[in-house]
């Protein structure tokens, strides 16, 4: 099997690890990225195929297939920020952001989806943007379906994801099959533990390596501090060095100079960044309207094992409760299943000693159905608010309201609904108050009752998004059409920071088709 | 780069007062640096005679703290022999150790600082009902602490609960002997030798 990353390696790709620079060393480029990841990493492709030389920084450390042993612990605490514990500012909501060369594409779960019609029409009406209408996007999206090989899964769906064809069949609910960006899948079922067969079509096995063919640099271990300017024109970038294991500061310094540069650090990460770096905010736009698409989720015990831990992690969805209320109306939510590998497992539920030693031996039984609400198209739904600590991290207050406790609420109840009508045997929401339900009906009035709030319900986030958003307005948004910030002329961000609501569908897709087209207008212009 | 910012001195004072009146919406760490006003220096010492290994973040307390806590939480998944106890509680422990380690620093802080107000014997009294030694602390004190923090109406022990469950419930059930057993597949023979990442080199 050839490992295409230690491949380029061997073949003398310009790679570099922060701990083993000299302090205050200074890298130049035409273009420095902050960011491997969707976004960083596909304008490193078509930055470098229009000849600009391109530095890519990443924070995290590179690690690809022979680091990919399927070992739980060692996945979630290596390849994800904060090592999995990211959490809201109150500790309502964890947050699953990649940390990592290639980024959230180097674990996520391969679900492939064009930002919905509903989203980009909503962002032309409502926010005003230019280039985003459905046609304009579609050769966008066309180009990276065939560069990162999307398509419909043909394999059965594991047993997991059976359970919500089933039972939204049984119901007379939609239920269809999604696209992933695979090529020659094992259907294993660890791809959040990064791909050990290299069969996903993350950023690390296509874009990165496509740029670094291309003479582009990557450096890990690099955390960027902050910009410097001069009048209006960032002059210099400021790294720390991390150490080998990307985890603690080294002490050393590593600047950057280029011509443009690129924020692509994720929807807390790019915010943050600019935070740090004191930018011009005249309209106190920076680091607001960021979304979560945030997750609830059901376990149920089904009569037969479902492995959920085998196969292709997503392979069907539900959009039958995501717009039926209208784009602007009353919460609206994507259903899709998660898969249920066991430290995961026991970390969501809210048990700990018999109980959830009880859960733990239903394990093959076990089925978790998840619902991601749709954010920020509402007017009771602003989203939330990245901020600095002390200590100069980044943080997100996300205020979860009235609208989004409807929205939850209704999801606990459809979910349920769903599995027992697949067949389960029990039912249990993830929250603190609630427990095993053997019926529809004894479900459905416990879960009425079920208090909607904070530390109670068990709520995370794989997509965050907005921050530093897109608009022709300056007094409401912080970037153009483009990407290019308002105030900076040589800034440009081409990441989901940039969404001006959330997508209501897994992003992927949505932050490499935007990004080809601003990468392109961005190539244009600098050569 | 440091930049002292009001707003957390606010909010810090706002959690004393929001503590009284019985509902805090804070995360740990920043109260409890204001509750506890110390933290002491990680300790790295031979995880036992004939292991090489070191913790990185635990010290001998914190291992003497979590060693009882990894019992409650694994409930009856805990082998009964005592020999196996002591095995199951010495391969946990460095499975900790490393999920700690790499929380980042923000988090790291956090921990510590909660780690340090629980080895106060009258902070730790007070907060968890439990006085003895943790190596003394029964079970059922431990598990009545642990519910009484779950069921609080300070988010601090909602916090202090979640993050001791999640920690240590992922450390204890993604051990490929814990979950082998339940049925989870891992690593198969089939796998271990098709894929190069599991040769031996």
């Amino acid at each position: 099997m050839k490992d295409i990353f230690a491949q380029g390696l061997e073949k003398g790709w310009k790679v570099l690890a922060a701990h083993e620079q000299p302090d205050s060393t200074t890298l130049e480029a035409d273009v420095a990225i902050v960011g491997s990841g969707a976004g960083g990493a596909t304008a490193a492709e078509f930055l470098s195929k229009a000849g600009l030389r391109v530095l890519l920084i990443e924070e995290g450390k590179l690690r690809y297939q022979k680091h990919f042993k399927m070992d739980e612990l060692d996945a979630f605490s290596s390849l994800y920020q904060e090592g999995t514990a990211r959490k809201t500012s109150d500790g309502a909501i964890a947050i699953y952001q990649g940390r990592t060369v290639g980024g959230s594409t180097t674990v996520n779960w391969t679900s492939t989806f064009r930002t919905p019609e509903q989203t980009l029409a909503h962002w032309t009406e409502t926010h005003g943007l230019n280039g985003f209408s459905k046609e304009q996007m579609a050769p966008w999206f066309e180009e990276r379906e065939r560069a990162l090989n999307m398509q419909k899964w043909l394999v059965p769906p594991n047993g997991n994801n059976s359970v919500l064809k089933k039972g939204c069949e049984a119901l007379g609910y939609s239920a269809e099959v999604m696209v992933r960006n695979v090529n020659g899948c094992w259907d294993l079922g660890y791809c959040g533990f990064g791909c050990p067969t290299n069969a996903k079509q993350s950023m690390l096995v296509t874009s990165i390596p496509s740029a670094l063919d291309r003479q582009a640099v990557l450096l890990s271990g690099a955390r960027v501090e902050r910009f410097h300017f001069k009048a209006d024109q960032i002059q210099t970038l400021e790294c720390s060095a991390l150490d080998a294991d990307a985890n603690l500061l080294t002490g050393s310094k590593i600047h950057v100079r280029a011509r443009h540069f690129v924020l692509a650090a994720g929807a807390i990460g790019s915010p943050a960044v600019l935070l740090r770096s004191e930018a011009p905010d005249p309209y106190d736009t920076l680091g607001k309207r960021t979304f979560l698409h945030p997750v609830n989720s059901t376990t149920a015990t089904m009569t037969e094992p479902v492995k959920g831990y085998e196969g292709a992690p997503q392979s069907v969805y539900s959009d039958e409760f995501l717009w039926r209320d209208g784009v602007a109306g009353a919460a609206g939510f994507k259903l899709e299943v998660a898969p249920v590998h066991p430290g995961s497992l026991a970390a969501q539920e809210a048990s700990y000693g018999n109980r959830l030693a009880q859960r733990m031996r239903e394990l093959p039984y076990t089925n978790s159905m998840i619902a991601l609400q749709r954010d920020g198209f509402h007017e009771e739904s602003p989203g939330g608010q990245v901020k600095l600590r002390d200590d100069g991290s980044p943080v997100l207050d996300y205020e979860l309201n009235d609208y989004v406790w409807e929205g939850l609420r209704k999801a606990y109840l459809t979910m349920t609904e769903i599995q027992f009508a697949a067949g389960a045997r029990t039912v249990s929401p993830v929250h603190h108050d609630a427990r095993d339900y053997s019926s529809w009906a004894e479900a459905r009035s416990e879960i009425a009752k079920l208090p909607m709030a904070e530390l109670r319900a068990g709520l995370f986030s794989a997509h965050v998004m907005g921050g530093c958003v897109m608009g022709e307005d300056p007094r409401r948004s912080v970037v153009n059409s483009l990407g290019e910030h308002h105030q900076l002329p040589n800034l440009s961000i081409l990441d989901g920071s940039t969404f001006p609501t959330s997508i209501g569908a897994n992003p992927q897709l949505s932050i490499y088709g935007m990004v080809a087209m601003q990468a392109s207008a961005l190539a244009k212009k600098l050569t | 780069m440091m930049r002292s910012s009001p707003v957390s001195k606010s909010s810090r004072r706002s959690f004393l007062k929001a503590g009284l009146m019985g509902s805090a919406a804070l995360s740990f760490g920043s109260a409890l640096s204001v509750i506890s006003g110390c933290s002491s220096k990680p300790v790295s010492y031979p995880l036992n005679a004939s292991d090489k290994a070191v913790y990185r973040f635990l010290n001998k307390e914190d291992v003497s703290m979590v060693a009882a806590l990894i019992p409650v939480i694994a409930g009856d998944s805990f082998p009964a022999a005592p020999e196996q106890q002591r095995s199951a509680i010495d391969q946990t422990l460095p499975r900790i150790d490393l999920f700690l380690y790499r929380l980042g620093d923000f988090n790291r802080k956090e921990i510590r600082q909660l780690f340090d107000l629980l080895h106060m014997r009258v902070a730790r009294g007070l907060t968890t009902g439990v006085w003895q030694d943790w190596s003394e602390a029964p079970a059922e004190d431990i598990a009545a602490f642990m519910q009484s923090w779950k069921h609080s109406s300070l988010a601090l022990f909602n916090n202090a609960h979640n993050a001791f469950t999640d920690i240590i419930g992922f450390a204890w059930y993604s051990n490929p002997d814990v979950s082998g057993p339940l049925g989870y597949s891992g690593v198969t023979d089939t796998l271990r030798a098709a894929l190069p990442q599991f040769q031996q080199t």
